[in-house]
């Protein structure tokens, strides 16, 4: 504790204000009334002090059905220990790639979440404590290693409720880690394991994902599996994006397409949303929330493109079929990251 | 015994903090150009991707050398024109001169340029195409 406060009573203080904006518009090909479904505003607040701490957070503004809504995505302090980090606070999932690393909108490839991530059976942030170090193992090669503990579950309606816990009435703790395998710079391969208790019941997540990026290819997915006492589970994704840089006139073009699919074992067929899972905050514009597992898998296809008016900017367009609960829908999304 | 020399080997070698920067923040989104924020911001900024990325101690080193240059390194007025300001925007005119010292050939400029203009160099493709080959011919 001693050296954080030497630290930083002697150290230069550095604050940015980042962030990211979006707004939606989904227009159902069958005929149905188009509608704008999204807006949001996320501020990101940086405060670093001196070489060892930083002060993070991400709030969440947008409308909801009961007017304004305002929610706290993460807040962490992350002091670095011994070449590694240590964070401390609400921090988003690490397990995976998509929830940590992809799912703002003016990062993620399409106007809204891949399919397992609108089904409501993942956690999407924790309060807890989350280590993270990387090694180098071999000249372009590297490990990254990811482990926490968090407050854990409470029990929901029908099962465990996935919301972030402040606070925690028992010793049983969540427990999780992520092993990332950098085979080159452009390759990445991860596996994820996320276990907790609620009451008498126990859910574990297990996720798989890689990442093939070039600066022009960026081809990703994840395949996850999520048990619990009474249902189960298991989604995948992958999206596929081009930028088109290497054309002069259409260097600013990225055609995207995505699969999606999701299959469970959910009790009475209820929507697990109704387990008081929670999603994303302010998410309808990412298509959270509106999907309810029945008996049969379900999937999507999503096929469209990104047009950057900057690097920062993008306007994306998607057409997406998704099986069963929607008609098709042309979904299309500004987003803007600063 | 194969890993210690690897990590061994690695001790000495330093990362190039370009290409830590186009690897690890560009993996997920589209790269700023290091113009577009001060020194102040960077600082708080490559620190959030240190964790956002989970880059190891000797990456984060390089990436901030890359994104903050020290003072000292700071622009040489002896730069041919030609490389104003698409290099320097981003480039302190010792580290341009050391790349162009490094003897790099045409095919390899070529490279780096177009990765450059991923970032927001302003170099149409046929100007890339000129620099290339004229700096291939300034290589000692």
């Amino acid at each position: 504790m001693l050296f954080l406060v030497t630290a930083a009573l002697a150290s230069e203080t550095s604050f940015h204000a980042a962030g990211y904006g979006f707004a939606g518009l989904d227009v159902p090909v069958d005929g149905d009334p188009a509608a704008f479904t999204s807006v949001g505003f996320n501020p990101i607040f940086l405060w670093r002090e001196g070489d060892r701490i930083l002060v993070e957070s991400e709030l969440a503004f947008g409308e909801g059905e009961e007017g304004l809504e305002v929610m706290l995505e993460y807040a962490t302090l992350d002091v670095e220990v011994g070449g590694g980090v240590l964070s401390a606070g609400k921090f988003l999932f690490p397990g995976g790639q998509f929830v940590s690393r992809l799912h703002p909108s003016w990062i993620n490839k399409l106007p809204d979440f891949p399919l397992p991530y609108r089904v409501g059976a993942l956690p999407m942030a924790h309060v807890g404590l989350m280590g993270q170090r990387a090694f180098h193992v071999g000249p372009r090669q590297r490990l990254a290693l990811t482990a926490w503990v968090d407050n854990g579950l409470t029990v929901g309606l029908n099962g465990p409720s996935l919301g972030a816990q402040v606070g925690d009435q028992d010793w049983d703790k969540g427990v999780g880690g992520r092993l990332g395998v950098f085979v080159l710079p452009e390759l990445e391969l991860g596996a994820s394991v996320y276990t907790a208790g609620y009451e008498e019941g126990r859910y574990l997540l297990s996720i798989g994902d890689a990442a093939l990026t070039n600066g022009d290819l960026d081809l990703r997915g994840e395949y996850v599996d999520a048990r619990w006492d009474e249902g189960s589970f298991q989604g995948a994704w992958v999206t596929a994006a081009w930028r088109l840089h290497r054309l002069e006139r259409l260097s600013w073009l990225e055609p995207v397409a995505r699969v999606g699919l999701a299959t469970g074992d959910v009790p009475g067929g209820a929507p697990m949303e109704m387990n008081g899972v929670q999603v994303l905050p302010l998410s309808a514009g990412h298509g959270s929330a509106d999907i309810t597992l029945g008996e049969d898998p379900i999937y999507e296809i999503c096929a469209g493109a990104s047009a950057y008016l900057r690097e920062n900017v993008a306007l994306r367009g998607a057409y997406v079929h998704h099986a069963e609960s929607w008609a098709p829908t042309v979904r299309l999304s500004l987003a803007f990251g600063y | 015994m194969l890993l210690a020399l690897t990590l061994l080997s690695l001790a000495g070698d330093p990362l190039d903090g370009a290409a830590v920067y186009a690897d690890n923040c560009g993996r997920c989104h589209n790269p700023r150009t290091p113009a577009d924020l001060d020194d102040g911001a960077w600082r708080a900024v490559s620190f959030h991707m240190r964790v956002k990325a989970n880059l190891t101690p000797q990456e984060f080193e390089a990436l901030e050398l890359f994104l903050i240059p020290p003072a000292q390194q700071s622009p040489s007025t002896n730069l041919d024109p030609r490389l104003v300001p698409a290099c320097t925007r981003c480039h302190d005119g010792a580290r341009i001169e050391e790349a162009i010292g490094a003897g790099r050939d045409e095919a390899t400029w070529a490279l780096t340029l177009d990765r450059m203009r991923r970032y927001g160099a302003a170099l149409s493709a046929e100007e890339a195409e000129e620099l290339a080959t004229w700096l291939a011919e300034q290589s000692p």
